[in-house]
């Protein structure tokens, strides 16, 4: 059985929060878009079920029969339905207590006088994995083509664990100037332990595409984006700032990051770094979450 | 950390998932008008076992299912607008969020605050949202 995985993202900056959600399986190999994107956002959960019958379920379209969006369902249905075999749901996602009320689970079957005809097709005899989902980790001694594949999982692994000894590394290293004791890390050191960690992932990200004049770009465009942010940060520490004002300044600082980095890097560097296409940016302050933690600012 | 609302025992998330499943996985793809019913029916009662607690009183169960029922009119009016959707797309979701709100505002009638906040995990004055994507919504 392969792994099916929930990646979801904000639809809309700012007014409209709740989250689009997408289906892929567990080696990225396919996704199934929902009615909408099927590329970047964050994992939600991950079940383990057939990949092939969740794509007979999706059917060509990607939609698992909700024919008619807004009113046989919207994303989460057809989620829910291609989720079906790995027995989850997209429960979590931002908005989905509302739409799983309005639309039901799996989505509504039928609009009036037999319109929007939405069946939930299970497809129960279908079993297995599509080929592209395999999972890399086989239970069995491989065979000859299935080596390569081995090969390159366990080093990506050992690349990945290289990477996070790395990070720890670099959190070691400033740990004396964050121990509280101390003094709170500010300025120049906070800088250059953003720094250090930002260019760590670059290079683990782009490893061989990583030139020097790259870096040093890339090293400008971290540096500005933090010094613009320990700008804000401090206004909003001072009271000079609100809660509404500083969500929005640091969303816009965000933004102009990214469309910097996009700037600097070729779009297949950007995808490496940031798992998004350029332009498809990404904020991460959430009003309602900056009001209930701040109530009072 | 969960209100007590004093309806009982919830049904945990992977009970609650567990058991809506199970509720769809003995459904033909095409259920009959009653067994749609029924299901909506079951499916609003596992939400309030969820949501609220298992306790939760018979009448005030009533009450919502009520509701329910008058939601589900109203977005098979809302089809009637989606065959126009190219034209109205805009139209069609601001009347589809317009439901939403007016789910929300009808259970606000039956519920309290808190288990208003626990049943749609809305914070008190904010308006549900649904993911709406206007561009798909033209195709």
């Amino acid at each position: 059985m392969g792994a099916l995985v929930i990646m979801r993202y904000a639809t809309k900056l700012f007014a409209n929060l709740a989250d689009h959600t997408y289906v892929r399986c567990g080696s990225g190999g396919k996704a199934w878009s929902c009615w909408g994107g099927k590329t970047g956002g964050t994992e939600l959960r991950r079940g383990m079920g057939s990949t092939k019958q969740a794509n007979a379920i999706a059917e060509p379209n990607e939609r698992a029969r909700i024919s008619c969006y807004l009113i046989n369902g919207v994303c989460h249905q057809a989620a829910n339905r291609i989720l079906f075999p790995a027995g989850i749901t997209v429960r979590g996602a931002r908005g989905y207590d509302v739409s799983e009320a309005l639309f039901g689970t799996y989505g509504r079957p039928r609009g009036p006088f037999g319109s929007c005809a939405s069946p939930f097709d299970q497809h129960n005899g279908v079993t297995g994995d599509l080929p592209q989902c395999a999972d890399t980790m086989p239970a069995r001694a491989p065979r000859q083509g299935q080596r390569t594949r081995v090969v390159r999982s366990l080093r990506a692994r050992r690349d990945e664990q290289k990477y996070i000894r790395g990070v720890l590394a670099i959190y070691r290293q400033a740990e004396p100037l964050t121990r509280a004791s101390v003094r709170r890390m500010a300025g120049p050191d906070l800088e250059g332990f953003h720094l250090k960690l930002f260019m760590h992932k670059v290079e683990y990200n782009l490893r061989s595409g990583l030139g020097k004049s790259l870096s040093r770009k890339l090293q400008d465009v971290r540096l500005s984006a933090e010094r613009s942010r320990m700008k804000i940060e401090d206004w909003f520490c001072h009271r000079e700032m609100k809660a509404r004002e500083f969500v929005q300044a640091f969303n816009k600082e965000t933004i102009l990051f990214q469309e910097a980095a996009a700037g600097v890097l070729k779009a297949k560097q950007y995808k490496a770094l940031f798992g998004l296409e350029p332009g498809d940016n990404v904020i991460l302050a959430d009003p309602r979450i900056v009001r209930r933690v701040l109530r009072n600012r | 950390m969960q209100k007590d609302l004093k309806h009982g025992l919830r049904l945990t998330d992977d009970e609650y998932e567990r058991k809506i499943i199970e509720l769809h996985r003995a459904l033909p793809p095409m259920s009959t008008t009653e067994q749609d019913k029924e299901v909506r029916r079951a499916e609003l009662n596992l939400a309030i076992d969820h949501h609220l607690g298992r306790d939760f009183p018979p009448k005030r169960r009533e009450a919502l299912w009520a509701i329910q029922q008058r939601v589900e009119k109203r977005r098979l009016r809302l089809a009637f607008k989606y065959f126009l959707r190219r034209f109205l797309a805009k139209r069609v979701a601001q009347e589809a969020q317009g439901l939403a709100g007016y789910m929300v505002d009808e259970y606000a009638k039956v519920l309290n605050e808190d288990e208003l906040e626990s049943f749609f995990g809305l914070q008190k004055g904010e308006r549900p949202v649904l993911p709406v994507d206007i561009d798909q919504l033209k195709k």
